[in-house]
């Protein structure tokens, strides 16, 4: 997006690190140190990105265990010694030297205060403009430079305005590429660079609140960008503490960029249209947009959305989102050992037959081999007439940890049990269409098993509080320590009310099964999508196939004690970790997606 | 014809870094600095008994095979075990006993792509290795009855009364006798002998319901045979040994020998009874191993290409990009295109393979796709010298004048770091035919 990169970062390097303040304090500077950057800005942005108090997550990084053990770590002393560090570590010092200051230092009194970015369109087809707005948290440090900066500043940039910009204040040009510029002003208690001398010198006025200070240096009142509409609504919806937060126009970048912010009507991609279709739609109809980033006492939560109204949307879409309130998909059962997961509410039904609606001409003949794939293993059936119908709006994915009581022995390579959820419609119609599928599906499999000589499965019944469930059992029980991957499986499925279960495991049916029964298990969240990841049975079940994962980093060039050391280094991080979810939700006051992240809390 | 098989009298005719060289790379696919001073140090004698004498191995050879070997089973994964057997190229102290069981899977060709268990096709492996150099004979035997040969040759469509002929036409033609030696009849009573031997609960049986218990004729000679019987009647007939005399000769020495050669070789593989490590002893302690016409006679095989350049620029491989390239080139470990095998020799060479070839060049001088080389620039006294020391190194030979000019000009004229301009230079002698050429 910036005409040159290049010229951004020398002049950001530089405004870093000369920082050459006016020796006399200026008068009634206005104290917007702790304040939100929008009133600090010009109006006119079409983006705005501040960080605030980083200082806080960067000593927290710098003190946590992960960190602690990546520099520890066999790893970070390979990487000591390569050519690649020697240069990362030179560009270091040399930063350091500069700053005369140990960069972690330096970044917790630079980042630590308020930094501020913003966009600014120009004409069709350019490159926006950049405004940059930075308040150190310790702006002492920075007086601290003006001794071994001054100097430099003076080789690398052309003083600009000295009648204006003196005491106090500087500003600079910076020439790049051709004819592009660059420009800064340093203050003690601020930065600022833009690629416009017009935007600096707005921000520079709204950075000086004395009237009489903004006529001496013949700078005109102008407006911020808390006085924008869209900038003044979304800073409303999401506040202004968090430790970063991203503001953006959505509506005026689409008009820029020829509508709907440049995203299709149709996508190419099935998947990418059955998970994302009504949220695309959605943001291609948006005002704005917001990102924040913030951290509790878990952990980091990233929250983002745009403004809209589902129910707005054209009727097609309806088939993305549930109506509210608590007619979500259902929450992911607990069941022993849990991995993760998803849930989603889709009308998958109404989808399917409206698929040439939502979908690009090229990706439809692709349906139609699945079709007649499905419909081998559905004799006299169709797929979208006969089957989707039966189904209900929500479909839950869950993987766990599994034994391995089946067998006399133990999988070499092992896997964790998954099943579906999925919601039916017409219960024992929908049972029925199941069965008829697992049925053929476990005859193909045995005739395959058959050609390679493998055990073949039978099919057989077990009951379970009350609820039939479907599996399949080997003819002869395998015995060995090292048995092939495919006895990881043992495919089952029950009815349990109106939810149908498909699982690779009769362990996790049986606990499915369970899990449904208790009445709670009827909760809806009030999400359209959850998804959900536990690092600690996750890291159980790589650790319990970590020779695999050597055997691939040897593979790749290692020797087997570093492979042994990288895998156990990975484990250590995963262990480390608690758990990643990933929530979506939208009403009519618009869609939020929400992330967090989690570090493992047991001593 | 004894006289063709003379030991090579090392003292007279010399032993130096180019016999040292041909012995290394013919015999264990490539060597590094270090193992060519040793061989020259040692001498001929020492240098072909330490290729034959089993050597141990060490701890971290044998903590890293067996982490990759049982990955392999565990995940059931062929292409795991190819990266295992490679691995084992690479880095084995006994490379002679690794050329000697890639070529009798070569002989004895079974592919995955029929077998599809990467179990069935490692025990296959293993029982190939305990023979590679051990008893031929012996070898036939048990092979014959391997579970991944039988299902690779429908041995379970052998049945009494629809003799199934692709097993006993295979034994006759690839295994034991090779082309116009036996008749259609033989065949097709060598079929009716092998009916019953089948594969039931993934391991050998012999179904006697299935099996033609009939008088047969086969080479002349007749009676109720049996499978078993059969092979030994292949083992005492003179083509047997020609035939395996044949296949050494094409993998040791030059790939079209000549009847005189052929016949004082299979003279003695019958004297030491199908025994193959004196053989080949033998033969690479021989004047016809190190004559001027048997010099760079062969062509790299793929195999040899990549693990050669990884022991001579002291290599540490990527080895699943390393099979997939070797697989590019023609041989994929554990599948051969066919029955016959890979035929070689001339078929490894073609436009497509030696653009792939010369890009393998590339990527070991300046680029870590295949891996990371480590070798130290050799450079000498002038540019001259420092070509001439890694010819040495690289080929077992040298070259023509005007090549070496060529290359001497390149090095002066190059730019960039020492280190820059040598890989340059290992890049051009690995682009050159005569680096095709062991």
């Amino acid at each position: 997006m910036i005409a040159s990169p290049r010229l951004l970062i020398s002049c950001l390097l530089t405004a870093f690190a000369t920082g050459s303040f006016a020796q006399d304090a200026l008068p009634e500077v206005k104290q917007l140190k702790g304040e939100p950057l929008l009133s600090a800005l010009p109006s006119g942005a079409v983006a705005f990105a501040e960080t605030s108090g980083l200082d806080g997550l960067i000593a927290a990084l710098k003190a946590s265990p992960i960190y602690q053990t990546l520099m520890e770590s066999e790893q970070f002393k390979e990487f000591h010694s390569t050519e690649e560090f020697e240069k990362v570590q030179n560009g270091l010092s040399l930063a350091e030297f500069i700053l005369r200051m140990d960069l972690w230092e330096a970044g917790e009194k630079i980042f630590g205060g308020r930094a501020g970015l913003a966009l600014y369109p120009k004409k069709e087809g350019e490159q926006p403009d950049v405004l940059f707005l930075l308040r150190p948290a310790d702006p002492r440090a920075w007086s601290k430079q003006r001794i071994w900066t001054d100097p430099l500043l003076g080789l690398a940039a052309k003083r600009i305005d000295r009648k204006r910009f003196s005491w106090g204040l500087k500003a600079y040009e910076v020439h790049g590429d051709g004819d592009s510029s660059a420009f800064f002003a340093l203050h003690k208690d601020w930065v600022a660079f833009s690629t416009n001398a017009k935007l600096l010198e707005k921000t520079i006025s709204l950075q000086i609140d004395d009237p009489k200070e903004r006529t001496r240096r013949k700078l005109k009142k102008t407006p911020s960008l808390e006085n924008d509409a869209a900038f003044k609504r979304m800073a409303g919806m999401v506040g202004g503490d968090h430790l970063a937060r991203v503001l953006v126009d959505t509506k005026t970048i689409s008009k820029a960029t020829g509508g709907r912010l440049g995203l299709p009507e149709k996508m190419d991609n099935a998947l990418v249209s059955l998970v994302a279709g009504g949220i695309l739609e959605m943001a291609a109809q948006s005002n704005y947009g917001t990102i924040t980033l913030d951290t509790d006492e878990h952990g980091i939560v990233l929250e983002a959305g745009f403004d809209g109204d589902p129910d707005k949307l054209d009727e097609r879409f309806q088939v993305f989102f549930s109506d509210h309130p608590n007619s979500g998909p259902p929450a992911l059962p607990e069941v022993p050992g849990l991995i993760g997961g998803f849930s989603i509410y889709r009308d998958l039904a109404t989808w399917y037959k409206g698929r040439d609606e939502f979908l690009v001409e090229s990706t439809l003949p692709g349906f139609d081999k699945f079709e007649a794939g499905v419909g081998n293993l559905l004799p006299g059936k169709d797929i979208g007439e006969d089957v989707l119908p039966l189904l209900g709006n929500s479909v839950t994915f869950v993987s766990a940890l599994q034994s391995y009581d089946h067998l006399k022995g133990e999988p070499g390579i092992k896997l964790p049990g998954f099943a579906f959820i999925i919601e039916l419609e017409e219960a024992e119609q929908a049972t029925d269409i199941f069965q008829l599928f697992f049925q053929t599906l476990l005859s193909v499999l045995n005739f395959e098993a058959g050609k390679q000589n493998r055990q073949p499965w039978l099919i057989d019944v077990k009951m379970s509080e009350e609820i039939k469930i479907t599996t399949a059992r080997y003819l002869e029980n395998p015995k060995g320590e090292d048995l092939s991957i495919v006895f990881n499986f043992l495919p089952a499925s029950a009815r349990v009310g109106n939810n149908y279960i498909v699982s690779s495991s009769l362990e996790l049916c049986e606990q499915l099964v369970d899990a449904l029964a208790k009445p709670e298990s009827d909760q809806r969240i009030d999400e359209n999508l959850h998804f959900e990841v536990r690092f600690q049975p996750l890291a159980n079940i790589l650790a319990a196939n970590s020779d695999h994962f050597e055997a691939q980093r040897v593979s790749e060039g290692r020797t087997a004690k570093q492979a042994k050391a990288d895998i156990s280094l990975f484990l250590t991080i995963m262990r480390g970790l608690g758990a990643f979810s990933i929530s979506t939700s939208a009403d009519q006051d618009g869609f939020k997606f929400r992330v967090t992240g989690s570090l493992n809390q047991a001593k | 014809m004894a006289h063709l098989l003379e030991r090579y009298d090392s003292a007279r005719h010399g032993w130096s870094r180019r016999e040292a060289t041909h012995l290394l790379w013919r015999c264990a696919a490539g060597a590094s600095p270090s193992e060519i001073d040793r061989s020259v140090d040692e001498g001929m004698t020492k240098s072909v008994a330490r290729l034959i004498d089993s050597q141990p191995e060490s701890d971290e050879f044998t903590a890293t095979e067996n982490l990759l070997h049982r990955s392999a089973l565990k995940s059931g994964n062929i292409n795991s075990l190819k990266n295992w057997w490679l691995y084992r190229f690479l880095k084995t102290a006994n490379p002679l006993a690794e050329k000697m069981t890639l070529f009798w899977h070569n002989h004895f060709a079974t592919s995955n792509a029929k077998v599809r268990s990467t179990e069935k096709m490692d025990v296959q492996n293993a029982l190939i290795r305990q023979h590679a150099l051990g008893n031929f004979a012996e070898l036939f035997r048990t092979i014959a009855r391997d579970v991944a040969m039988l299902l690779w040759l429908d041995g379970n469509a052998n049945r009494k009364r629809h003799p199934n002929e692709n097993f006993a036409r295979e034994v006759m033609e690839l295994f034991a006798l090779g082309v116009g030696n036996y008749s259609e009849k033989d065949i097709k009573e060598t079929a009716r002998a092998f009916t019953g031997w089948h594969v039931r609960n993934d391991e050998f049986w012999f179904n006697k319901v299935q099996h033609d218990a009939g008088k047969k004729t086969i080479l002349g000679k007749s009676g109720p045979f049996k499978g078993d019987d059969v092979l030994e009647i292949f083992l005492e007939h003179p083509a047997c040994a020609r035939f395996v005399a044949t296949k050494l000769l094409a993998g040791f020495v030059r790939h079209d020998p000549d009847s005189a050669m052929v016949d004082a070789l299979a003279e003695r593989i019958r004297a030491h009874k199908f025994e193959i490590a004196p053989v080949v002893q033998e033969l690479i302690s021989s004047q016809v191993f190190y004559a001027p016409t048997s010099r760079r006679a062969l062509i790299k095989s793929p195999v040899e290409l990549v693990v050669g350049a990884h022991r001579t620029l002291d290599g540490r491989a990527h080895l699943s990009e390393c099979v997939q390239l070797m697989s590019d080139l023609g041989q994929n470990l554990f599948e051969p295109p066919t029955v016959k095998g890979w035929e070689g020799g001339r078929l490894w060479i073609n436009s497509a393979t030696m653009l792939q070839r010369a890009n393998f060049a590339s990527q070991v001088t300046g680029g870590e796709r295949f891996g990371k080389f480590g070798a130290s620039p050799r450079t000498r006294g002038s540019e001259s010298e420092t070509v001439t020391s890694y010819l040495d190194l690289l080929l077992a030979g040298s070259v023509s004048k005007s090549t070496h000019q060529e290359l001497t000009n390149y090095l002066r004229k190059a730019g960039g770091s020492t280190k820059e301009q040598t890989s340059g230079l290992v890049q051009l002698i690995m682009t050159l035919p005569e680096y095709q050429l062991i």
